[in-house]
């Protein structure tokens, strides 16, 4: 069955994102594979509320919000997702009774949502300087009607499936996810094959941010030389 | 607990000072509009406008719904601004009441202007009409919010493209975007806001203030106008009270600067 953009089933979207372009923010990124972008601003550390003050480590907070409408549960979940994945990913033991705060926001989603906004808040954490064990990045892959796998499904493509898998792995080598997310009837030859494509595609877009990242580095040095 | 900081004395006398003489502290003239940029995005509907450092995005959707029972032949315009945390980890009251001055902004400029015809949005009168909802979101914050989210709102809403309806009676067939193209809206005029800041006792003015500046301001203003130099709107709400002629001195300021940010805007909008 092809896709209707062509593309294989193991081939992701164009990737693209831009490091630093918000003021305010310690950090920021935006995010693109395709149609589907996400902007994410990180502050931290910052001042944190009493409440939430933690006494050995930062607290993580995410604030993640649809480009229409008012952010519904759907959201809350992804907000619970990027924090998950990032609280043991974050170094916050270097900054105790602090804040890191994690602001996603949509700008366009056309599928693979949650995926981009682990992207983008990898990129965004790099870009305000907040020490990581590791950096994480995560695709989707859908099994389709017809029991074929595909990667980064478009919004389309992510509607009409059976079910639905995102991965996140960060670029420790480990074999073990940094996040999984999987809805619908499958069988578990099917989850395995998930896995698998889904761990090529991290790989791809992971060399892609190291690139960007280095990109940025390269720039930020030969501007102050 | 990061509080939205108020400018130090200092910084709050050095503008005045500058101001006196004529100059503003990040090297402007008076009536000088910061650089605009509007980008749009590959769907339809989205806007993001940077102006200086100022970034808005706006996003326009529309779905099927009922009317107002008053209004039956009328489609529903809805406006949402947002102040995304992006611009402050935590979002105060002061913050909060700017969220609610734009969103007012808004509707008076692009609703009540009657920008937008809403007769065009009815499918079956008294039964299902278009709403448009347009969701703006703040995510940088450095002043002037009003008029980056104004022309944001206006190219988001021309740019974007709704699908194409065959009304037979009283059924009507919603044809699928990849079936028939998309149509747009229907558009009367383009408003667009110029918007001044007052400092000292009312007689030092500014167009296009920075953070800075509208955090020191005394009084501010702002003139809505659309392409034919017509005023749609003047907002002025509270501050220091102003003269006839310097409201009159702002709107023919704002007549000038109409021409150049509506250039900006046909080129956004034209693609």
């Amino acid at each position: 069955m092809a896709r209707p953009d062509r593309r294989d089933p193991t081939q992701i979207r164009a990737l693209h994102c831009v490091l630093g372009q918000l003021n305010r923010v310690d950090g920021s990124a935006q995010f693109s594979a395709g149609d589907t972008s996400v902007l994410c601003g990180v502050y931290g550390p910052v001042d944190v509320k009493l409440y939430d003050e933690k006494l050995d480590r930062a607290h993580i907070e995410v604030k993640f919000r649809p480009d229409i409408g008012v952010p519904t549960t759907k959201d809350k979940w992804v907000e619970d997702a990027v924090r998950s994945t990032f609280e043991r990913e974050i170094l916050g033991q270097l900054h105790p009774r602090t804040l890191v705060q994690i602001n996603v926001q949509v700008c366009q989603g056309d599928g693979s949502v949650d995926a981009a906004a682990i992207n983008a808040t990898t990129l965004a954490l790099i870009d305000a300087g907040i020490p990581l064990r590791a950096m994480v990045a995560a695709a989707t892959c859908v099994v389709r009607s017809d029991h074929s796998i595909i990667v980064d499904p478009t919004q389309e493509e992510a509607d009409s499936a059976l079910s639905t898998h995102t991965f996140a792995f960060s670029n420790l080598q480990t074999n073990s996810p940094a996040y999984v997310d999987s809805r619908g009837e499958f069988s578990i030859d099917e989850y395995n094959a998930c896995y698998d494509m889904c761990m090529a595609a991290v790989d791809r877009t992971l060399a892609f941010m190291r690139t960007a990242v280095e990109g940025k580095i390269l720039k930020e040095t030969q501007t102050a030389l | 607990m990061v509080a939205e900081t108020e400018p130090s004395n200092i910084e709050t006398q050095f503008l005045l000072e500058a101001l006196q003489r004529g100059q503003r502290t990040d090297g402007r003239g008076i009536y000088d509009y910061r650089s605009l940029k509007i980008t749009g995005g590959s769907t339809p509907g989205l806007v993001t406008v940077q102006l200086g450092q100022t970034r808005v995005m706006a996003r326009v959707s529309c779905a099927v719904t009922r009317p107002y029972p008053d209004r039956p032949t009328e489609g529903i315009v809805q406006f949402n601004a947002e102040l995304s945390s992006l611009c402050a980890p935590h979002v105060d009251h002061t913050l909060r009441s700017q969220e609610v001055t734009v969103t007012r902004m808004l509707e008076r400029v692009l609703r009540q202007s009657r920008a937008i015809d809403t007769e065009a949005l009815c499918i079956v009168a008294g039964h299902k009409v278009w709403t448009l909802r347009v969701d703006v979101h703040i995510l940088d914050h450095a002043g002037n919010l009003v008029d980056a989210a104004a022309i944001a709102a206006i190219c988001a809403l021309r740019r974007f493209r709704r699908p194409d309806v065959t009304v037979d009676g009283e059924t009507a067939v919603i044809h699928d975007v990849r079936d028939r193209n998309p149509v747009p809206l229907s558009i009367h005029h383009t408003p667009v806001c110029v918007s001044f800041a007052f400092f000292g006792a009312g007689e030092l003015m500014v167009l296009d203030p920075s953070l800075l500046e509208e955090q020191s301001r005394v009084s501010w203003f702002t003139v809505t106008l659309n392409a034919h130099k017509e005023v749609c709107a003047l907002n002025k709400a509270g501050g220091v009270p102003l003269t006839h002629e310097q409201i009159k001195r702002c709107v023919q300021i704002a007549v000038a600067k109409v021409d150049e940010i509506n250039e900006k805007i046909q080129d956004a909008v034209n693609v």
